[in-house]
């Protein structure tokens, strides 16, 4: 399982999978990339308040993940319980949506 | 470059409501009009978030001026989430002090009970940038606030119990409050064992849904509240690409235009009227608007110097936790709560006050506004 990316041709910015430019330096000359999924826990919460489309999933763990390929990004969590500086990787995606474990040491 | 001030103001009560956004936004103009003895309008700005989907109503501007008989002068309805009221305030009195318009009326409404808990939440959620794998995630508003809350505990120490003192202080404000959505007493144990919404923040860390309007009269002159400056700046509406989460760079921003245009700091100002979307969120705003140094603002929490005696009073209307936050509404009600304490009139009254600042922050940080007011004749 890999999060997909985008590095910058021009700048080697690294971006999320959903930009078609730079930011950083105007290119739209980006080219995708497979990351590992691999990161540490930024910081975390639990969603007890759900929107409708998430209410039969309540509660869950939303999840700040440094990757360490360097991107930061948000997905869920599945498990009992998660900290910050949590080692996590990527298990899933499950309708766009970026699902992270705790990483077995 | 003209003076400019706030001449008339109105307000309704705030809550669960069987008006409609129509009648509320009536109600809060008609006596901010009268209240201005009846001037002749030249424009009409409306502040609302999400009237299409909430009220099934837009083109709020036009209803208003026809309404309220204004005859055939511009108007408009003005959106940038809950700082929608503040944004529209900030463009009345631009136009005012560059003398295209000599007199406008500025209101904000919201109109957020008429359906579900979980549909609201979801017409919120509007107010993040829904093309990206982060919206798919299942984050909310408030689990926006909840993950910074966590890092900020992590980072700087503080603890559950600071969050829920910000809750303790703006009810215990509310509770003098006639038009606040909440006025009944609490106790610090209540809050902090509540239901949880988004840890850690429970019940009484998150402003309510809520029905409401208010309006202001602007005019060119001196016969008020004078409007001293104006701030505005903008932020990243992702979670996962702020540069520093425990950062709000558009309060910062916006705080920073208005004191460098006004000539003032910080220190000059006798009352404040911020942000509370969220406890958290009023300890990010006094660090990013300067009275406290980052990460400290907990400890003025702690201290209690952020109300009456204190260093400066914050959110003596009882804040968008306590007095309630009908979106659209909000900006607006802060800048009414400040011109009555420069007016020596509000609730809560803080003694001789003469400077005030009122923040309104739209989205996760997407948009911010800040206005400093003074007294007529200070």
């Amino acid at each position: 399982m890999t999060i997909t990316a985008k590095y910058c041709n021009n700048c080697n910015y690294i971006l999320h999978a959903d930009k078609n430019h730079c930011a950083s330096c105007f290119s739209d000359d980006l080219e995708t990339k497979e990351l590992k999924g691999l990161g540490e826990v930024y910081s975390y919460t639990k969603i007890h308040a759900a929107p409708k489309d998430y209410a039969d999933i309540a509660p869950y763990y939303i999840v700040l993940i440094d990757l360490d390929e360097g991107l930061r990004i948000t997905g869920r969590y599945i498990g009992e319980s998660v900290e910050i500086n949590q080692k996590v990787k990527v298990d899933n995606v499950d309708k766009n949506a970026y699902i992270f474990k705790a990483l077995e040491e | 470059m003209s003076r400019v001030s706030v001449i008339g103001r109105g307000i309704t009560k705030f809550g669960k409501r069987e008006d409609s956004i129509k009648e509320m936004l009536i109600e809060a103009c008609r006596d901010a009009i009268i209240e201005a003895n009846r001037p002749r309008m030249d424009a009409v700005f409306i502040g609302n978030f999400a009237s299409g989907s909430l009220a099934n109503q837009e083109i709020l501007g036009s209803i208003v001026t026809n309404e309220l008989g204004l005859g055939n002068i511009p108007s408009i309805k003005m959106e940038g989430a809950c700082a929608s009221g503040g944004l529209a305030f900030r463009q009345a009195y631009q136009l005012v002090k560059a003398g295209e318009y000599d007199t406008v009326l500025v209101a904000g409404a919201e109109k957020m009970t008429a359906f579900d808990t979980e549909t609201v939440t979801k017409a919120i959620n509007h107010a993040m940038d829904n093309a990206s794998s982060e919206s798919a995630s299942g984050l909310t508003f408030p689990g926006f606030f909840g993950v910074l809350a966590n890092r900020y505990i992590h980072e700087y120490g503080a603890e559950r119990e600071h969050l829920a003192m910000v809750a303790m202080k703006n009810r215990e404000y509310a509770i003098n409050n006639p038009i606040a959505q909440f006025t009944k007493p609490v106790e610090m144990e209540d809050i902090i064992h509540a239901k949880p919404i988004t840890d850690p923040l429970g019940l009484f860390d998150c402003s309510p849904i809520s029905d409401g309007a208010a309006a202001v009269v602007i005019q060119r002159g001196a016969n008020g509240v004078e409007i001293l400056s104006s701030g505005q700046a903008s932020g990243t509406p992702l979670m996962q690409e702020v540069d520093n989460l425990l950062h709000m760079p558009a309060t910062y921003y916006s705080g920073k235009h208005a004191y460098e245009r006004a000539g003032l700091g910080p220190e000059d100002i006798d009352v404040v009227e911020l942000h509370d979307c969220f406890s958290m969120t009023e300890i990010i705003a006094i660090e990013e608007l300067g009275f406290f140094e980052k990460g400290k603002g907990w400890k003025a929490l702690e201290k209690g110097v952020t109300k009456h005696g204190g260093l400066v009073p914050v959110n003596t209307s009882g804040g968008l936790l306590s007095k309630g936050h009908p979106i659209g509404a909000t900006g607006i009600a802060q800048i009414i709560q400040v011109v009555d304490q420069l007016n020596g009139c509000a609730v809560n009254q803080v003694d001789n006050a003469e400077i005030g600042l009122a923040q309104n922050l739209g989205g996760t940080g997407a948009y911010s506004t800040v206005h400093l007011l003074r007294k007529k004749g200070a």
